[in-house]
């Protein structure tokens, strides 16, 4: 019986009353779309019976696996969800609420995100047993973003063939400075962690109890992500050396990266991928057509029938799917200049001049860096009788060099929009104007520079707006 | 603009941090980062250089703190350098850019150190902060340095050891009868020692007394030598130390060598000059967490086995601090003394949460009347501001980094505080870490420059007034962090910075 049978949820009957989410339809082959914006707690009402599963112990079997999962309740710092398995239990054409395990995982993002609606008539019925759902966790291709890293420095974007990592530290959107500036310290403490991490494996095997009226087994650890190629960027403004087996470093600006081989293009000719499985001694092809999905991170399917015990009974079944490999990144030694010494401020400077100890010697150089960030924020601009805004620009009399970054954004930064670069002139005689198209309750300009020798003399910001809306809609 | 009306800021003052983001007024940040403030213009801060030649010399490194040390003839720097790996501190004289003399004091365990100038030379305290607690190093002292490029040596010292011999001389006038007599060392910066090498003599009618194997002093900073004698006892109970002694007109030794005085005629009446007072003087001076001058005296306060105890020189005798008289009574209150400073002629004492001033009546300094002033607010150490020659007065007030903002102080604390606009920056700052704070004011540049515990600068600009509504406020940050700051030269701006 062929899987795309039933990969098509029956959503006419199910009426979700409260989230957000996406649904996915026939999701064929991988790579799997993306599907973000689950919300744990859904309660689905069940329509008049003629559905698939109008009988009383029929079930629906939600399964989703996202990257990143809001839940209500707070999870500890370190976890986060990695994938749910939910069930629904109807016994009547009543409104019904999920149950289930959740699992915690560590890292912040798997390699895909998927999210599975299968409708599904009542398992006897099919012949089938329940869906058996195991979360490889042993791939040799270590985590990305190790427990303790900083993960609003660090952004992991997968893609069917390519996993970049990249850490950006001139930027911190929830540091110190917001969308500024973050202090070398923190970085060192950062980049420390994750060199630790880097060489971790896990391996993890499970045994799941199958009974003839559904039970899944589920086996979690550590995040794994697909590492066929990987690419590490990192940028720092000011010095330091790095050792690194192969070397690919590139001074000034201090950004490196790493690369492994790069992938084949299509993940399932990927040659480290598993090619079977072997459930109590049957084994499973990824073409079967009880396989769920089949990729190296994650492999899911139903038992096939004849697996399934003919009356409901217990038994334990044994799972075992084994990776191997490893793709070591190589050892990075960081060795942070000594910047510490005696200054003095320089009115006509526009950058820093520091002392640079760069390697343990008496030799001293030094290096010039850019003044950190310079920025500032203004007060919010708005308007006590009317409830919207429309902001079309700002103009200002400002002088200097380099290249000012400007920003309109709303109370608490929900919303942003980003204008245009102003090239900034030693002399000018005209007020630059930045156009914008901002619409909101509230709106102030942030201003920033990050280039060496970018400099700013502002005298005057004039930021242009009307009334557009009494009020958001009720 | 399509009916857009325009919201100019055409002034601009500075961060603003008190309640929501969106209660900052129209000429204020939100938030700010490495700006300067010109006229009505905001600009990007001042850029920082080296200030020490990297190929005259290897550059000092893990800097913990700079003082602005004016010598005899120039504005140099007294720095700390700690060294976290041996727990080492060391502290050098950095004259310019290109002469540095050090270290000129090594100790375990100084990662802080107290500082105050006297006639050319630098006395030094070395200190730590321990459980929150700054008070002075365990088995340490009171240095003192001579601004010359030798080593610091420990204030005051030890009385000169015995054996001097006392014979009648040639032919002069003395008043027969017992008399003791002794010697007092002086050293380069005009300490006197106690008395020692007592011994006593019977004056001839119609003689002279001569004086030797006078004893030498082993330590090499002493200059001088002289000659101390009582007048003349009638009935004498065998004690050398229970009469008053005086010093002998013509009995100074101008060296550290001469081993005999000969021929010294005098009278009775002439000993005017009383040297008794010196026998209970600290030979060796505790170490305190401050040093600061009052009225030409100098002040030590928190030392290791006494955070209470505040000690108070002779006038223009800096090292000569008697063990009893030379106290200052201040009621414990559960907190140590932690900075002093000299305003309007008062001596103002400071712990974390209370001020208490005194008074120099003329007479011995336990005799001065504590007030009691403020039983909430005070000063840690580093937290009064210093301008220039380490004095405190600017204009009309001190500015002080009290737990509640920055403030000023004229007598009283001015309230609302000047750091009012940014209430909520200076409060998000753990008040265990306030002992990190130092704050310096350049008068010149109309500048107040706080060193936070965050390593990061905290800059008010008052070139509109100081006062709480005017003064503009910026964070300054830089890449590496800084420790310390001092102004020197009349107004340029030192900071020190360690390693991470």
């Amino acid at each position: 019986m062929s899987l795309t049978n039933y990969s098509t949820p029956d959503l006419d009957n199910i009426q979700v009353l409260a989230s957000s989410l996406t649904n996915a339809t026939d999701l064929g082959t991988p790579p799997y779309a993306n599907i973000t914006g689950f919300y744990a707690n859904v309660a689905f009402s069940v329509a008049s019976p003629g559905n698939h599963f109008a009988e009383a112990g029929g079930q629906i079997i939600y399964q989703a696996d996202v990257d990143h999962l809001n839940v209500i309740n707070p999870l500890p710092t370190n976890a986060r969800i990695t994938h749910v398995d939910m069930y629904i239990h109807v016994d009547a054409e009543s409104n019904a609420s999920i149950t289930g395990n959740f699992t915690a995982g560590t890292g912040r993002v798997t390699a895909q995100s998927t999210v599975h609606i299968l409708v599904l008539p009542s398992p006897v019925d099919m012949g089938w047993a329940s869906v058996f759902s195991f979360i490889n966790t042993t791939d040799s291709h270590t985590t990305g973003l190790p427990v303790g890293s900083d993960t609003q420095n660090a952004s992991v974007s997968p893609s069917p063939t390519v996993l970049h990592a990249t850490f950006d530290f001139t930027t911190n959107p929830g540091g110190a400075f917001p969308l500024g500036y973050m202090t070398y310290a923190d970085f060192i403490s950062n980049f420390a962690q994750i060199i630790f991490n880097y060489n971790s494996l896990d391996a993890q095997s499970s045994t799941a109890r199958v009974s003839g009226s559904g039970t899944t087994g589920t086996d979690t650890g550590g995040c794994s992500l697909t590492t066929t190629l990987w690419n590490m960027d990192v940028t720092w403004e000011v010095p330091l050396t790095w050792t690194i087996d192969t070397p690919t470093i590139t001074l000034p600006d201090n950004i490196f990266q790493i690369s492994r081989p790069t992938a084949p293009a299509n993940l399932q000719d990927d040659v480290e991928n598993i090619e079977s499985v072997i459930v109590d001694g049957h084994e499973i092809f990824p073409d079967d057509p009880w396989v769920i999905v089949w990729t190296r991170v994650k492999i899911r399917f139903h038992l096939p029938p004849d697996d399934v015990p003919p009356t409901p009974d217990t038994r334990d079944i044994t799972v075992e799917i084994t990776f191997g490999g490893t793709v070591p990144l190589g050892t990075i030694s960081v060795v942070p200049a000594n910047l510490s010494g005696i200054y003095f401020f320089d009115e006509d400077n526009h950058h820093d001049q520091l002392y640079a100890r760069t390697t343990v010697s008496t030799t001293v150089t030094t290096q010039s860096v850019a003044i950190p960030a310079p920025m500032l924020v203004t007060s919010f601009f708005d308007n006590d009788e009317t409830e919207v805004m429309h902001y079309t620009g700002i103009r200002m009399r400002v002088i200097g060099a380099g290249t000012l970054k400007c920003m309109l954004n709303s109370l608490d930064y929900v919303n942003t929009e980003d204008l245009a670069d102003l090239t900034l002139q030693s002399v000018n005689n005209v007020n630059p104007f930045l156009l914008a198209n901002f619409i909101d309750q509230a709106a102030a300009v942030r201003m920033h520079m990050d280039a060496l020798d970018d400099h700013l003399n502002l005298s005057k910001v004039v930021i242009f707006s009307k009334s557009v809306a009494t009020g958001y809609p009720q | 603009m399509r009916d857009h009306e325009g919201k100019p800021i055409e002034v601009f003052n500075g961060y603003f941090n008190r309640g929501d983001p969106e209660n900052t007024p129209v000429d204020h940040f939100q938030a700010a980062n490495n700006l300067r403030h010109r006229g009505k213009s905001v600009l990007t801060r001042d850029g920082i250089s080296i200030s020490q030649d990297v190929i005259a010399h290897v550059p000092l490194q893990n800097i913990r703190r700079i003082y602005n040390y004016p010598t005899l003839t120039a504005n140099t720097l007294i720095i700390l350098a700690y060294d976290v790996a041996t727990n080492t501190g060391k502290i050098y004289h950095v004259v310019d850019s290109t002469t540095q003399f050090g270290p000129i004091l090594t100790i375990v365990g100084m990662t802080d150190f107290a500082f105050t100038p006297f006639g050319g030379r630098a006395y030094i305290s070395p200190f730590a902060s321990v459980s929150g607690i700054e008070k002075g190093l365990s088995g340490e002292f009171l240095y003192v340095y001579a601004g010359d490029g030798t080593a610091a040596r420990k204030a005051a010292g030890l009385s000169i050891g015995a054996g001097m011999t006392v014979a009648a001389g040639a032919a002069g006038h003395t008043d027969a009868g017992l008399h003791i007599y002794g010697v007092v060392s002086e050293t380069a910066s005009g300490y006197l020692s106690p008395p020692g090498s007592l011994t006593t003599f019977t004056n001839l009618p119609g003689q002279s007394v001569s004086f030797g194997t006078i004893p030498t002093s082993g330590d090499p900073n002493v200059t001088k030598r002289h000659i101390v004698a009582s007048k003349k006892i009638t009935t004498y109970n065998g004690d050398t130390e229970g009469y008053q002694l005086f010093f002998i007109p013509n009995g100074t030794i101008n060296d550290n060598v001469s081993v005999f005085l000969n021929n010294v005629s005098f009278y009775d009446a002439d000993l005017l000059d009383d040297a008794s007072y010196l026998f209970d003087n600290y030979t060796s001076i505790p170490a305190g967490a401050f040093l600061t001058e009052y009225r030409g005296r100098l002040v030590l306060g928190a030392t290791f086995t006494d955070f209470n105890l505040v000690l108070v020189s002779a006038a223009g005798e800096p090292e000569a601090i008697n063990q009893i008289t030379g106290i200052l009574a201040t009621q414990p209150n559960g907190f140590p003394v932690s900075n002093a400073a000299e305003f309007r002629d008062i001596l103002y004492i400071f712990r974390p949460n209370s001020i208490t001033s005194f008074i120099d009546n003329g007479d011995e300094p336990s005799s001065w009347t504590p007030v009691n002033l403020d039983a909430a607010l005070g000063a840690r150490p580093h937290a009064v501001s210093q301008f220039l020659n380490s004095a405190t007065q600017s204009v009309d007030f001190l500015i002080i980094a009290t737990y509640q903002g920055v403030s000023l102080f004229t007598g009283t604390f001015q309230s609302p505080e000047l750091s009012w606009k940014i209430e909520n920056y200076w409060k998000s700052f753990d008040r265990t870490e306030f002992g990190n704070i130092q704050i310096v004011n350049n008068t010149v540049k109309k500048r107040i420059y706080i060193v936070m515990p965050d390593h990061t600068l905290l800059v008010g600009f008052y070139q509109n007034g100081l006062n709480p509504k005017d003064i503009q406020w910026e964070p300054w940050t830089f890449v590496q962090p800084v420790n310390t700051i001092a102004v020197t030269n009349i107004d340029e701006d030192i900071i020190g910075s360690d390693n991470f």
